[in-house]
């Protein structure tokens, strides 16, 4: 079955599986910043009474903390292909990926730049996908054994604080950059519409991911020639 | 007034008996109920500091070179000069007050337990039917009316003192060179300003080295809590600043391309 559609109008780009993935861990991800901000500093003290009080908050933080865990599984049980793929993708570095950060500034700020032809995700996607699990690693992993230290030494215990507040540092940064550019720039934001349909624009496709375009071509021609 | 001076308590384990009558003192003042403990087969009374009992006598066995030998120490809060439990609590519940005294709003508390996590000395406990971090405040009600706490006023061997720091610390300065005679290793614990906690207002003289007793030999706050709240937290807020100032300095800077052109989005190489 071909990725494009009859009409030769849009592309297919992410799965059922992997938008449900998508969407499960960004509503979580941002529900645990929510839920976060009051245990993070006495500022946001205000926030307590709108949970319902300092203990239900402390619930509600571990409830999103599964659903957060929760779209790796999705992946592997309904599509483990695109996980596989993925996880391929982002450590694949070349030439392309490195010129990509170059020319990406000027991207940014004029809406025009000369980007070498990109892959299925581009520099900035992969190094974005590399530093959410990195972060999502700390998390996870700071988190866990401070929801449960009865299992874990007290001195181990203690230095998961800051490792979650490292890891909520650097998430910050990096989920709003991409939020921005995904919803905000306007160059980008017809990529919205694979990240909830499945599909993208063709001619977007051959504008910012070249390479995935040619390889698109590529497949259709065998496709074809064995049809 | 007295309570501007800085003050100090001060336990000589030399003279304590265990007669544990400042536990008790200490339940009755702060209206807390008895804990009920199994024999475990030692004189100590209860296995340490528990959601109602903020004050215990401990009481070591040691056999040492064909002698054996009791060591006492009073627990509780040490009211430490830098005091971790302040710098962890996310609720500013426990807050170092100018007398020395760290004192504990319980209003403020939320339960978290971060203060008995990281106090230096393993001292608050948190009360898990009513969610709130418990110890003790050095009885600051009664020093703010005049009164000596209640465990000092009631300690019969005169192994509690209470005062300002200053005359603690004189006191203690010339009991351990008598000491000394007897104790080669008697040393003071807490007097010192310059340690790593900055001094505690729970002052001890001691019969031999911390660790006898159960305390840490150079008393810390945690290089994790450090990391946490000096670095890690700070920058963490930074960062949420400037990333704030990109997106807005972005969508202003869209705002302007959006003028020049509309749509259009070829701009990878043509090859
Ligand atoms: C309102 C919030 C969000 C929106 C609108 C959004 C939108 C998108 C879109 C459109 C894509 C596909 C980009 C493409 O075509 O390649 C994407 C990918 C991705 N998203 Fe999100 N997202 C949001 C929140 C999040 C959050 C909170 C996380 C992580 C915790 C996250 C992690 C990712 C990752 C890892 C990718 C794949 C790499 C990439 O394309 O950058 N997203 N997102
Ligand atoms: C977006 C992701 C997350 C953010 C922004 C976040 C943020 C925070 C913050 C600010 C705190 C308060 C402690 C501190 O000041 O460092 C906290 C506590 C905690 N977090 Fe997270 N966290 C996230 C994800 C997770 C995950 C994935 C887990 C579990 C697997 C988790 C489990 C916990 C636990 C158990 C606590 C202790 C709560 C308590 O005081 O009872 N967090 N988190």
């Amino acid at each position: 079955m071909s990725k494009i559609s009859k009409d030769r109008k849009y592309v297919k780009r992410f799965s059922k599986p992997v938008i449900v993935a998508h969407w499960v861990n960004a509503l979580a991800f941002i529900m645990l910043y929510i839920s976060a901000l009051p245990m993070y500093t006495e500022f946001f003290d205000w926030m307590y009474p709108l949970f319902g009080g300092p203990e239900v908050l402390r619930t509600v933080h571990r409830v999103f903390a599964v659903l957060f865990i929760l779209p790796i599984f999705i992946l592997l049980i309904f599509d483990p292909k695109s996980l596989v793929a993925w996880f391929k993708q982002i450590f694949s570095w070349k030439k392309h990926d490195i010129q990509f950060f170059g020319a990406f500034p000027k991207e940014v700020l004029t809406g025009h730049a000369d980007v070498p032809k990109q892959d299925f995700l581009n520099a900035g996607e992969k190094l974005n996908s590399l530093l959410t699990i990195a972060c999502a690693l700390m998390l996870i992993c700071s988190g866990l054994v401070m929801w449960f230290p009865e299992f874990f030494p007290r001195g181990l215990v203690m230095y998961m604080y800051p490792i979650h507040n490292i890891g909520l540092g650097l998430c910050t940064a990096v989920i709003i950059g991409h939020i921005y550019l995904s919803i905000g720039h306007p160059n980008s934001r017809p990529s919205i519409r694979g990240m909830i349909k499945g599909d993208v624009d063709l001619e977007y496709a051959k504008a910012h991911h070249g390479r995935w375009y040619d390889e698109l071509m590529e497949e259709e021609k065998k496709s074809q020639k064995a049809g | 007034m007295a309570t501007m001076t800085e003050i100090a308590m001060l336990h000589d384990v030399s003279k304590c008996t265990a007669c544990r009558g400042c536990m008790v003192a200490c339940k009755q003042w702060k209206n807390l109920p008895a804990d009920m403990t199994p024999f475990e087969g030692n004189y100590q009374s209860h296995e340490d500091l528990s959601p109602s009992t903020y004050n215990l006598i401990k009481m070591k066995e040691t056999y040492e070179n064909g002698n054996f030998r009791w060591d006492f120490l009073k627990f509780q809060c040490m009211h430490c000069g830098i005091p971790a439990c302040a710098k962890a609590c996310p609720e500013e519940a426990l807050v170092k007050q100018a007398n020395g005294v760290v004192s504990f709003i319980e209003d403020r508390c939320v339960g978290c337990g971060y203060c008995e996590t990281n106090c230096t000395f393993d001292v608050p406990r948190i009360d898990a039917v009513r969610k709130k971090s418990t110890k003790c405040n050095l009885c600051e009600d009664r020093i703010a009316n005049g009164m000596v706490p209640s465990c000092a006023q009631t300690c019969t061997a005169d192994a509690i003192l209470f005062g300002t720091r200053e005359e603690m610390t004189e006191i203690a300065k010339a009991r351990v060179q008598v000491l000394k005679e007897q104790y080669p290793n008697a040393q003071l614990y807490g007097v010192d300003k310059n340690d790593g906690i900055g001094g505690t207002n729970m002052m001890y003289i001691l019969t031999d080295r911390p660790s006898v007793f159960g305390l840490p030999e150079n008393p810390k706050v945690s290089t994790s809590l450090t990391i946490w709240k000096d670095y890690a937290q700070p920058a963490g807020k930074f960062l949420f600043g400037a990333a704030a100032m990109v997106v807005a300095g972005a969508l202003v800077n869209n705002a302007m391309i959006g003028k020049k052109n509309k749509g259009g989005h070829d701009h990878e190489q043509n090859q």
